[in-house]
């Protein structure tokens, strides 16, 4: 890890008006989800694992109110064989942050459960800057003992957009302790409002692709029972 | 008598670690690269664990003398030769921690690390990790070598090549010794 930064854009009144704003944020706006029959069906035949892509997700003002809780975060570099990336601390440190993390949890678990026939308890929420150079290799986020049920991603307008940084996905199956005949099956573009939910398994490897330029912000984590 | 042992990391970990620079010249790793393009490399598989290409065999007789030779000045004691591969990697290329080319077993021992890329990559680092800690690194310096001890604590890695250094390609011999 190296010196804090933070990718500050609007003035910030305080973090309590701030806070409040965000435990209002409607996550479950997007008229997908009132069609979950609808949304099931996508689910399941996502191929090369179930996964979601919601756009528009937010409303302006929403998207705003999120945008002013990310002002005050600040982030680290986080490094190793796998990744480099800048993040807020796994636990959120503000009140904002503590706030989105609980109306996202409050408005996307049930629906989200319903999708993957789990129930939902509880959501944990980061904030992610891709600047460029920065990645994420090739993974799965399954380990038994974390109980990650999905994964999610959701993306945040930034002054520059990124070239690079698509969430891709790919086919493979498992042959013993290993992976195998892995192929690219699916790539999913960083695009502002989006939010992309994918199933936690052995097999669904992903990565995000090196950005090579401008800066690639997100809200990610991951839903637990 | 008590010996001098403070963790058990001494113990079974890995205590040397050296870059050497100036251990091969451009002409020598130009002679080493062509004769490692001749003997041929092929692609790993598995990108969970690495992207890269690997040479199993390579034909480089005074290279591994040489490794022995820095592995004994380096370690009082070399052994006999274990493992001895070489590893191209291209922009978007790495060799994770967790894969470490283990094809041939668990190591301990003396690994010796030549760069023999043509020029500087900016961003190719090896990284010795111990526990999941860096606490050694080869930074691109063709013609250095790494000489490292190595144990069951001792892991390594290839980091991220970025698609900003375009077609600049990283060689690097590995001779394992134990």
């Amino acid at each position: 890890m190296t010196t804090a930064t933070c990718y500050r854009r609007h003035a910030v009144i305080t973090e309590q008006d701030v806070a409040t704003a965000a435990a209002a944020v409607c996550w479950a706006r997007a008229a997908a989800w009132t069609e979950l029959a609808a949304l099931t069906a996508r689910w399941r035949a996502a191929t090369p694992f179930p996964h979601l892509v919601v756009d528009d997700l937010l409303s302006e003002d929403d998207l705003a109110t999120v945008m002013a809780v990310l002002d005050d975060e600040v982030v680290e570099l986080y490094q190793a064989d796998l990744y480099a990336f800048d993040a807020t601390a796994p636990e959120p440190a503000s009140a904002g942050l503590r706030a989105l993390r609980a109306s996202l949890t409050a408005a996307l678990a049930p629906p989200l459960g319903a999708l993957c026939g789990r129930a939902l308890g509880r959501a944990d929420l980061r904030a992610f800057g891709y600047r460029p150079g920065h990645h994420l290799l090739p993974h799965t986020d399954h380990q038994v003992e974390l109980g990650r049920v999905l994964a999610y991603i959701y993306y945040l307008p930034t002054p520059r957009p990124p070239r690079g940084g698509e969430l891709e996905l790919y086919r493979c199956r498992r042959e013993g302790d290993e992976l195998v005949d892995i192929t690219s099956a699916a790539r999913v573009e960083p695009r502002p409002n989006r939010l992309v939910v994918f199933e936690v398994g052995a097999t669904s490897l992903h990565q995000v692709r090196e950005v090579e330029e401008g800066l690639r912000l997100s809200l990610a984590g991951w839903f637990y029972p | 008598m008590v010996l001098p042992v403070t963790t058990l990391d001494d113990v079974v970990g890995g205590r040397v670690a050296v870059v050497r620079p100036h251990m091969i010249d451009g002409a020598a790793r130009a002679a080493a690269r062509a004769a490692l393009e001749a003997t041929g490399y092929r692609r790993l598989l598995g990108i969970d664990r690495a992207a890269a290409e690997l040479c199993e065999r390579p034909d480089l007789p005074a290279l591994v003398a040489r490794a022995r030779t820095l592995a004994t000045a380096a370690t009082g004691g070399a052994g006999v030769v274990r493992a001895c591969f070489a590893v191209r990697l291209r922009a978007g290329d790495y060799v994770l921690a967790h894969h470490d080319l283990v094809e041939s077993g668990p190591i301990a021992g003396v690994e010796v690390m030549f760069d023999l890329s043509e020029a500087v990559v900016p961003g190719a680092v090896v990284h010795y990790r111990r526990r999941g800690q860096v606490y050694a690194e080869l930074p691109s310096d063709p013609s250095a070598a790494a000489v490292v001890e190595r144990g069951p604590a001792v892991t390594s890695n290839h980091t991220y090549l970025s698609k900003a250094v375009g077609a600049a390609t990283v060689v690097r011999l590995v001779v394992r010794l134990g």
